[in-house]
């Protein structure tokens, strides 16, 4: 897998991540997103090599995946409400994971970056469990946020790996 | 009435949306091989390779079909109809990106496997409901059955809560510190990653949750479908 291809996937995936981050706090499903969208998509089939389908190939298609299905959301969004409580750990998260893959080579010691965006997984559960009882669907639409993430910390931690 | 050349746009576009929706269905069959099964684990890089395949191919077509969208001859309301239809086909990608991602947590629990018949039940009647809107596309008498799929996702969500009641003063877990990130959480074998069945009842939930939405999309492509041949 070529660096530049990799650099390539990498910068398009943070584009997309922001997208998203972006239109789940604004309910603002816009052209931009749909941009990311498929320059990420054409980013992904140029660097994974579906021939020679190897262990990088596998970690990067999945974090795709995980990508797409963090879109996924923005169609039902969250209430106002919970929109603004969810602004600043996931815009927290964007910026970790961002310094994360700014800082990703060998000898980088990148897993305490990894560790904060746990502080941030847990402002979300925080969050949901406060919506239990007034914003139920939101809640539910919150487990489905969470689990993306954590297999997104997951994959980003075994990138490095 | 239109005239026999934008009868044929018509029915170029029509068929255009056949062939995602059987790409759809294929996607969807590779990803039913991943849900809730061991040997999905026991070699991940040959599914997700599979999975890769069949998604390119999908995401492929779907950007062919949207860029010759604008040059064909259609009304105004076909236009709207028509842009309506490629952004639920859009949707509906990420509603099946997103329902698969259950894979990455769930494998040998003894208690979702439990709900594994109901699951492949569900999934199942998901790739029927798909091919039925193939089918209802091309003779329009035949009416995809959305309440059989809403039955099959309801009988699944009634099984899953009675193997994991509603607790609200549960508290999740999910920890990247020190032992528990080494030990329970991610286990790092051979750049295998394979998670912690802990964390299994929150992506059953995400999983029900994505699986409602999916049906809602599914029901609004079939209207917009409908409307455009009106």
């Amino acid at each position: 897998m070529s660096a530049v291809l990799k650099d390539r996937y990498f910068e398009s995936y943070l584009t997309y991540l922001t997208a998203i981050v972006h239109s789940l706090i604004t309910h603002k499903n816009n052209e931009l997103l749909g941009k990311a969208a498929r320059d990420f998509e054409e980013a992904m089939s140029e660097t994974i090599d579906i021939k020679h389908f190897s262990n990088d190939d596998l970690l990067l298609e999945s974090l795709g995946q995980l990508t797409f299905s963090l879109h996924q959301l923005v169609k039902s969004g969250f209430q106002a409400e919970v929109r603004g409580m969810l602004h600043h750990p996931m815009e927290d998260i964007l910026n970790h994971v961002l310094h994360y893959l700014q800082s990703l080579d060998d000898v980088a010691q990148n897993d305490p970056m990894l560790f904060i965006i746990e502080n941030e997984i847990d402002a979300i559960e925080e969050l949901r469990e406060e919506c239990m009882t007034e914003y139920p669907r939101d809640a539910h639409a919150l487990t489905v946020l969470l689990s993306h993430l954590k297999d997104m910390a997951m994959c980003l931690h075994a990138i490095n790996h | 009435m239109a005239k026999p050349k934008e009868k044929a746009e018509q029915n170029d576009f029509i068929q255009q949306v056949i062939e995602i929706l059987e790409l759809l269905a294929n996607l969807n069959a590779e990803l039913e091989k991943t849900y809730l099964e061991s040997v999905y684990y026991e070699d991940q890089q040959h599914f997700e390779q599979l999975i890769a395949k069949h998604r390119y191919a999908l995401l492929a077509r779907k950007r062919e079909v949207r860029s010759d969208f604008s040059t064909h001859l259609l009304t105004d309301k076909q236009l709207a109809y028509g842009h309506s239809i490629l952004n639920e086909l859009d949707q509906l990608v990420l509603d099946f990106i997103s329902l698969s991602t259950i894979r990455y947590r769930v494998a040998e629990d003894s208690e979702s496997l439990v709900l594994k018949g109901k699951f492949d039940l569900f999934v199942s009647t998901l790739h029927q409901f798909i091919l039925a809107i193939v089918a209802h596309i091309e003779c329009p008498h035949k009416i995809p059955n959305i309440k059989l799929l809403q039955r099959q996702l309801n009988t699944l969500e009634e099984a899953f809560f009675k193997i994991y009641p509603l607790d609200e003063d549960e508290e999740m877990t999910f920890s990247l510190d020190s032992d528990a990130f080494d030990k329970d959480l991610l286990l790092i074998d051979d750049d295998v990653v394979t998670i912690n069945h802990d964390e299994s009842l929150d992506a059953l939930q995400a999983f029900i949750y994505t699986a409602h939405l999916t049906c809602s999309d599914l029901q609004q492509l079939l209207a917009s479908l409908d409307h455009w041949s009106k």
